[in-house]
């Protein structure tokens, strides 16, 4: 799935058409079963979370991270499920892994009967639908959202950008202050 | 004999920190009669003093950017040398930050601060790995001084870099980086990737590189990207500082990818404001599992945040139990924010 996150990252960032697409045959070329196969639902919009709401995603941030160090992250960053993201706990793991910051297995794809096989471990299906219910933002549901996201998108609400003096003509990141260095 | 405050030994002052004992400043952004250097960045390292103490290193870079004359006089200290000056000791440890850039401990009486500058605990092929020093304050840098930085390993970046430029043969690859310090660890990766075409420079990053490469640090075959034929450059990886991949500078190659090797880039926001096709999160700096585990392993009971995001750094802090505050400290950035090139870009 981090290749999978990769392959959004860089369509996100790119605005050329042909090079998306060369990005999206390099992927599916590179990328093997059953990996392949959510990632063209993800993209396609046939994944959906229903579990994954803000609220949600919220309480379980709350229960892992000190709250003054997350409310300055999200001021940061301005988007709740990037600053989940970035700020959830570090498991050490494997490279194997896809997921390596996750605490517990999240339902993604990679995660799924066709990566425990791989590693020689049979799945545990009530184990694997609690975590289901409990995940707040797999790759997987992530990535569709900023993949929806970046195919119309919609401008920061004005609650969270502010004008920066250094370049009046591009919103600032910072919801609260300006960093005096850009500034 | 009695325990000095840690305040009168070393003391934010308009000029920088100031050791009124020792009669020095560290990293003075103002001209002052002695200064102590930690690094080459020019926000720390600033023409004008009366006399510098730094390493080799640090003094050579500021004569290639201000020229001979950057300082009535200079005096080499090594890693590991210690000297008195006034009531004080001071010895330089590596900072691994960048090429000889050094963390000053300050000794008066049995009290010890740490003055860190910029430091990063990451391997980087380029400088002396950094050292932990213990002591009872440290003063540690904040730049990355939230927990959504975590950097990653920075061989990980390089090889997203080598996959693009092996999908888009027909593409010049651009990667903005800081020229002091950053290209050159780039360079370095792309080599310890196994990259050995010659990689291309902007005019701006000749003479920091070529001074690497006369330290012994190898970075293979580079070619200046000044005349090169637009055909040419297809398929090749030029670097350039961060503010070059945005301007007309760009023309001269053909439909390039725009990468920039930073600390930033974990958040995309900020790969978008700067209109980065492929953010490649690389830093000098420690990240935020980096500054929070060397805090706690310097033993330090009192800690001092400058520079970045004092807030976040600080409450960590104490909440460890540890006395924390942030230092007023004004004239330091991040070098990425505000470049002054070693050579002037124009020529470039
Ligand atoms: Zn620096």
């Amino acid at each position: 799935m981090n290749r999978f996150a990769e392959l959004l990252d860089r369509l996100a960032y790119e605005p050329g058409r042909n090079n998306k697409l060369r990005l999206i045959t390099g992927y599916f070329r590179e990328v093997g079963d059953p990996d392949r196969g959510y990632a063209l639902a993800a993209l396609t919009g046939a994944l959906s979370f229903k579990h994954a709401k803000p609220a949600l995603i919220r309480d379980l941030i709350a229960a892992r991270t000190d709250e003054v160090l997350f409310g300055l992250s999200y001021d940061y960053v301005g988007d709740l499920s990037e600053t989940v993201a970035l700020m959830w706990p570090r498991r050490v793991l494997g490279h194997d892994e896809s997921f390596p910051s996750h605490p517990s297995p999240p339902p993604s794809p990679a995660r799924g009967e066709g990566a425990h096989r791989r590693r020689g471990v049979h799945p545990d299906p009530s184990r694997q639908r609690l975590n289901r219910a409990k995940t707040p933002a797999s790759d997987c549901s992530r990535a569709s959202r900023w993949y929806r996201r970046e195919r119309a998108p919609r401008p920061a609400p004005a609650s969270r950008r502010h004008r920066c003096r250094a370049r009046p003509s591009r919103d600032c990141l910072r919801a609260r202050r300006c960093r005096t260095r850009h500034c | 004999m009695t325990t000095m405050r840690p305040q009168d030994i070393l003391l934010p002052v308009a000029a920088g920190l100031c050791c009124k004992p020792g009669g020095f400043h560290i990293d003075p952004v103002r001209p002052v009669e002695r200064a102590v250097i930690t690094h080459g960045h020019s926000d720390h390292a600033r023409a004008g003093h009366g006399a510098v103490l730094a390493t080799q290193e640090t003094l050579d870079m500021m004569r290639l950017r201000y020229g001979e004359n950057f300082a009535g006089s200079t005096q080499v200290i090594r890693y590991g040398e210690e000297i008195r000056l006034g009531d004080v000791t001071v010895k330089f440890h590596p900072a691994g930050h960048v090429l000889g850039s050094a963390q000053i401990a300050v000794t008066c009486k049995d009290t010890c601060i740490v003055a860190s500058g910029d430091y990063k605990d990451a391997p980087d092929p380029t400088c002396t790995p950094f050292e932990l020093v213990p002591c009872d304050v440290f003063i540690t840098e904040a730049t990355f001084g939230l927990p959504v930085f975590r950097h990653g390993d920075a061989s990980d970046e390089v090889k997203k870099l080598l996959a693009s430029v092996a999908l888009f043969p027909e593409r010049a690859h651009l990667v903005g980086a800081y020229s002091l310090g950053k290209a050159q660890r780039v360079i370095a990766l792309l080599r310890q990737a196994g990259y050995d075409a010659p990689i291309y420079l902007h005019g701006a990053m000749e003479a920091i590189t070529h001074y690497y490469q006369s330290r012994g640090i190898e970075l293979g075959e580079l070619r200046p990207a000044k005349g090169v034929k637009k055909a040419a450059l297809a398929g090749t990886i030029t670097l350039a500082p961060p503010s070059a991949t945005s301007d007309l500078w760009t023309r001269r190659f053909p439909d390039p990818v725009t990468a920039f090797a930073s600390g930033w880039m974990r958040v995309r926001a900020r790969a978008r404001q700067r209109g980065i096709e492929l953010p490649l999160v690389i830093s000098d700096h420690a990240d935020w599992d980096g500054l929070t585990a060397t805090i706690a392993a310097t033993g330090a009971g009192e800690i001092w945040v400058t520079h970045g995001q004092e807030d976040a750094l600080v409450h960590w802090c104490r909440s460890k139990g540890l006395k924390a505050q942030p230092l007023d400290l004004v004239g330091y950035g991040d070098e990425e924010e505000s470049e002054t090139p070693i050579q002037d870009e124009a020529e470039a």
